[in-house]
């Protein structure tokens, strides 16, 4: 078939915006742990990994079919990671403005990803994990373009997943009181809220959608116990172009994001990642609410 | 200024209490556990590095690692790609590392700490794949015949050690830091006292990266070899958490921590492998900071409840 | 905690009220406490590394048979010195599976010694350290290996990144170093290869290798695909250099980080440039995630493609592949470094008894790299080191992974009965991945295949 001249470019664009869609679940997490908690969770990366391999688990030993193994993952990186903060952060810190506690907890958190890397690798072993993808084949464009179902299915899960997010946020009890606590904490208090209560759920819901991210993404790259540093930095760079505290915001920076490293991917591989994060960076010290902070409300 | 130095001062005492082993060590013929202290020199300059710019000018650093890293870096590359003797490699290689550092920093001087410690790191993220995509994931070694002998560098390394943390030690305890106190607390107030804040920051980042990148500079000379994995993201964390667990804010607390710490990994590694050695530090730091969120030197330090306390006790 | 922020100090406050300790003696206490506890890491670490108790490093199942074995292989070294080997092979992260295979396959080559009485009657010992993640981890494993466990030689490092880092140590201490898998001909050069061998085969056999694939599949033009090391580097202007007389042209040649993940860009050049062949150097995971996305991508699946050491190689990474991209590896030709000799067949079977796993090239070249040492000092009598180096140089030796016959230069020699490599094609029937030997002509059981036709080549 007759490529056009910008076929790879198209399909660099596709798995690019694909990409950025999912991983911007994995922002979005960040960006609600941090807008409720006002903490930053540095064990994000682990619980990204710790998505592949629940899915993993659920598909090899439980013997689940892959869309129950995806859901099987996301419900209980919630309660593992609820476990691990009542287990792990003092209450009193859990919503804390002081530089020294939030300090302590970015530790803590980062230890907690040491312990649940280390403890991943000496269960599975170094190896990469290989999750079966829930559909195969693919459309075929004109100009040789084309689109795996698996790239399509991935999408939809992340829209979806979306829609319930701001559907949860906006119609349900809990997701009302986290928007208000975010908004205005001692209001929110005053009104009623508990701070424990809200703090656990955003902390469960963070970390199940940095999970989600990583059980979708674990078919197309493989996962070992080391991933997820990366993927740390990466949901940085996205809170930070769409504005920390705004999952709108999360999401829009992660096509963004999604577009400009296929771009740099296409045109100079070995730079992208290193573009991006140059870009961002400038964004940051100069814009530090985020370039989308002031347009988009949050959410 | 030496009036500054209080003999009674705990963290005075640590440090003391650190040398002398340290000077006693190559006489004991353990050769590894030489190695093991080599490490502990470099990461403990590197800790209080990041403690002098946390717990002294309220600016936080997520990506420390940025000097460290430089520190080894230049030295490297000045010894293996333009061939420089060794001695001349570190001093240049501090100085630039420490520029470069300062300079990062002071672009992030506006923002509020959690986005400057993201800003820095993003940064060192930079390094990190520029070094990777420059020298590839082996890096670069330096292998000469006429390299010190281990022992020479480990003599440098207390002397470095000593030098450094005396350092520190004076700046914890000059006047100096009453104005830095004032940046840390309140900034209007500062600027309207007649401090110029921004001037203070940029200083303090420059005194930081300097000795970060000391630390940096002495890993590269008794490891001979620099590569990417400097400026990962755990290495940017490393000082943080040494830090934490020792306590901040004193120059004992980074010595305790940095020891406990580096000894920790570097002694695991003989019997168990390295994924436990790994499992149990995430473990050792999780229960030192749930028991003594303050860190060990702070059961240590007595606090009274006027603010002054600290200042005043040394 | 500082001070300067009210806020802070009333936190501080609440603290040092919970915990309730005495004044007025508190300073002297703290003085004291402080002493001690510095004093007590110093006298730990001392206290620890005095008590040398040399270990196998095992993390896994399979390991544990070897650490029962390296214990019993303790107790009775104890009693007369024992020749302690040290390895540094990676045991955690990705590279882990391949890692302990060298330790295994050293463990049988050590067994077999010391049921045969040992080497000049002392017992031999495999201390085996985790290279580790990182360079600091392998420079630190050195540091144990040489100057804590005093180990009389070395195998290894795998990496040749690591070698580098850390042969000041080894030629520092004058010790006989072994490489069984690093391949990086530019180590093998005065002053460092003086202690220095490798009994693996060396990059430019690997170019003799991708050469031959291209070959055997017509191909006139090519594109390369590798990991961002030196040694594929080194492959790749090896490459760049013998092609033209070999009446081949690379169109293109690019590197990843091997952390790299998304590969569309490789495959949309591939699409675009249309080679008769492709050659891939990533021996990692990055490997299979290569594999998965040539395999899912129509574009370019038909087009032969050659994987130099490989994951591939091993059946249940095949299988992954297939089970996410059906056909992702069929007609897909892998080439592990090993070569074929008589005694291949009974060191596969005497591994898959022992630790019930097929042994790969890994476990063959460690198996080789111990008894090839164990030959010279026998032949030294000694294990003084200008004594054994000598020796080694005129090993004469055939083992499981080759025939060794070490060059000026220490490395070994590459060609028809020494070492050469293997040349595999993968096909899959029925969801059964099948590996067939198309390469050298004296070790093949089956013709190439064309994958976009279906048809051997003729």
């Amino acid at each position: 078939m007759s490529a056009s001249p910008f076929f790879g470019l198209y399909l660099s664009l596709i798995s690019g915006v694909s990409y950025g869609l999912i991983i911007s679940l994995l922002a979005g997490g960040l960006s609600l742990i941090y807008g409720v908690m006002n903490n930053v969770n540095t064990s994000h990366g682990a619980f990204y990994m710790l998505g592949g391999f629940l899915t993993f688990f659920a598909v090899s030993s439980l013997h689940l079919p892959i869309v129950v193994s995806i859901i099987f993952a996301f419900a209980s990186a919630f309660a593992i990671g609820l476990v691990f903060l009542f287990v792990l952060i003092p209450k009193r810190m859990w919503v804390s403005s002081n530089p020294d506690s939030q300090n302590t907890v970015m530790i803590l958190f980062l230890a907690l990803a040491q312990v649940l890397q280390q403890g991943v690798f000496i269960v599975y072993g170094g190896g990469s994990i290989a999750v079966p993808r829930i559909s195969f084949g693919s459309i075929l464009a004109p100009g040789g373009i084309f689109i795996s179902y698996q790239t399509l299915i991935a999408i939809a899960i992340s829209l979806l997943s979306y829609v319930g997010l701001f559907l949860f946020l906006r119609d349900t009890k809990i997701g009302k009181a986290i928007r208000a606590f975010s908004q205005d904490r001692e209001l929110a208090e005053a009104m009623g809220v508990r701070v424990s209560t809200i703090a656990l759920i955003a902390f469960g819901l963070g970390v199940s959608l940095a999970a989600l991210s990583g059980s979708l993404l674990s078919s197309v790259y493989s996962i070992t116990a080391s991933t997820g540093w990366n993927e740390l930095v990466i949901a940085f760079v996205i809170v930070t172009f769409g504005g920390i505290g705004s999952i709108s915001g999360s999401f829009l920076g992660g096509l963004v994001y999604g577009i400009i490293y296929a771009i740099t991917q296409y045109y100079l591989p070995a730079y992208s990642f290193v573009i991006a994060l140059v870009l961002i960076y400038v964004v940051l010290v100069n814009k530090p609410t985020g370039i989308l902070g002031e347009i988009i409300e949050r959410a | 200024m030496l009036g500054n130095i209080k003999l009674n001062d705990v963290s005075f005492v640590i440090l003391i209490a650190a040398l002398v082993p340290s000077v006693l060590v190559p006489f004991t013929g353990m050769l590894y556990l030489r190695f093991i202290m080599m490490y502990f020199f470099a990461y403990a300059i590197y800790t209080a590095s990041w403690d002098l710019l946390y717990s002294y000018s309220g600016q936080l650093s997520l990506g420390q690692a940025l000097p460290f890293g430089l520190g080894t870096f230049f030295t490297i590359m000045f010894t293996q790609l333009f061939q420089l003797p060794l001695i001349l490699s570190a001093v240049l290689g501090t100085l630039a590392a420490a520029a470069v550092g300062g300079s990062v920093g002071a672009t992030t001087i506006r923002l509020k700490p959690g986005y400057q410690g993201i800003a820095i790191l993003l940064f060192s993220q930079v390094l990190y794949w520029i070094t990777l995509i420059l020298y590839g994931e082996e890096g670069l070694s330096v292998f000469s015949a006429t390299a010190p002998s281990q022992s020479t560098v480990y003599m440098a390394g207390v002397l470095v050690f000593a030098v450094a943390m005396f350092a520190v030690y004076m700046i914890h305890h000059s006047n100096y830091r009453l104005k830095l106190f004032a940046i840390k607390g309140d900034n209007l107030a500062a600027n309207v006292s007649g401090i110029n804040v921004a001037a203070h920051k940029i200083l303090v980042l420059f005194l930081s990266s300097l000795i970060a990148a000391i630390g940096g500079t002495y890993y590269a000379v008794f490891t001979s070899h620099a590569d990417f994995t400097v400026f990962a993201v755990p290495n940017s964390f490393l000082p943080i958490g040494m830090a934490i667990v020792g306590g901040t804010g004193f120059l004992g607390g980074t010595i305790i921590g940095s020891a406990i710490i580096t000894v920790l990994i570097r002694v695991l590694p003989i019997w168990y492998s390295l994924a436990i050695t790994y499992f149990v530090y995430g473990v050792v730091v999780i229960v030192i900071l749930r028991l003594r969120p303050t860190g060990i030197v702070g059961l240590l330090q007595r606090k009274t409840t006027k603010g002054s306390s600290r200042v005043a006790s040394g | 905690m500082a001070c300067g922020n009210g806020y802070i100090v009333m936190e501080n406050t609440q603290i040092v009220i919970k915990m309730s300790t005495k004044p007025g003696t508190k300073k002297t206490l703290a003085i004291v406490v402080a002493v001690i506890v510095i004093l007590a890491v110093i006298a730990g670490a001392y206290y620890y590394t005095t008590s040398t108790a040399p270990s196998m490093q095992t993390t896994s199942m399979t390991s544990q048979v070897t650490s029962m074995q390296a214990s019993m292989n303790a107790t009775s070294a104890a009693a007369t010195q024992p020749i302690k080997i040290g390895l540094i092979t990676p045991l955690s992260g990705i590279y882990a599976p391949d890692g302990m295979q060298v330790q295994q396959g050293a463990q049988i080559a050590a067994d077999q010694l010391n049921a045969a009485g040992g080497i000049m009657g002392q017992q031999v010992q495999i201390i085996a350290q985790d290279e580790g993640a990182t360079t600091s981890d392998t420079v630190n494993a050195a540091q144990i290996l040489v100057n804590q466990q005093k180990v009389d030689f070395m195998i290894g490092p795998y990496f040749s990144g690591d070698v580098r880092a850390v042969l000041p140590i080894t030629t520092g201490a004058k010790m006989v170093q072994i490489l069984t898998v690093s391949s990086l001909d530019g180590l093998m050069v005065p002053p460092q290869n003086q202690y220095l061998f490798r009994v693996t085969l060396p990059d430019s056999g690997y170019a003799v290798m991708a050469l031959a694939f291209l070959n055997m599949t017509h191909a006139k033009t090519f594109v390369y695909e590798a990991e961002d090391y030196g040694y594929a580097h080194e492959i790749g202007s090896f490459l760049t250099n013998e092609s033209a007389s070999a009446g081949v042209k690379m169109l293109s040649a690019d590197y990843f980080p091997d952390t790299a993940s998304d590969y569309s860009s490789a495959l949309n050049k591939i699409a675009t440039l249309k080679p008769d062949a492709v050659v891939v150097v990533m021996e990692g995971t990055n490997g299979i995630d290569f594999q998965k996305q040539y395999g899912a991508n129509p574009g370019v699946n038909t087009i032969p493609i050659f994987h130099l050491e490989t994951l591939l190689i091993l059946p249940t990474n095949a299988q992954s592949i297939n089970a996410a991209v059906p056909n992702g590896v069929n007609d897909v030709f892998v080439g592990p470094i090993s070569t074929i000799t008589n005694d291949t067949a009974a060191f596969q079977q005497t591994f898959q008894a022992k630790y019930g796993i097929t042994a790969s090239h890994y476990a063959m070249d460690g198996y080789d790299g111990v008894m090839i040492l164990a030959n010279a000092v026998n032949k030294a009598g000694s294990t003084n080191s200008d004594a054994v180096a000598s020796a080694l140089t005129t090993t004469n030796y055939t083992g499981p992974g080759g025939h060794v016959v070490f060059l000026s230069n220490h490395n070994p020699t590459v060609g028809p009965g020494y070492l050469t490599g293997t040349i595999y094609q993968i096909t899959v029937s029925n969801n059964n991945i099948h590996y067939n030997i198309v390469w050298p002509s004296n070790a093949s059981n089956s013709t190439a295949v064309n994958p976009a036709t279906g048809q051997p080549y003729t």
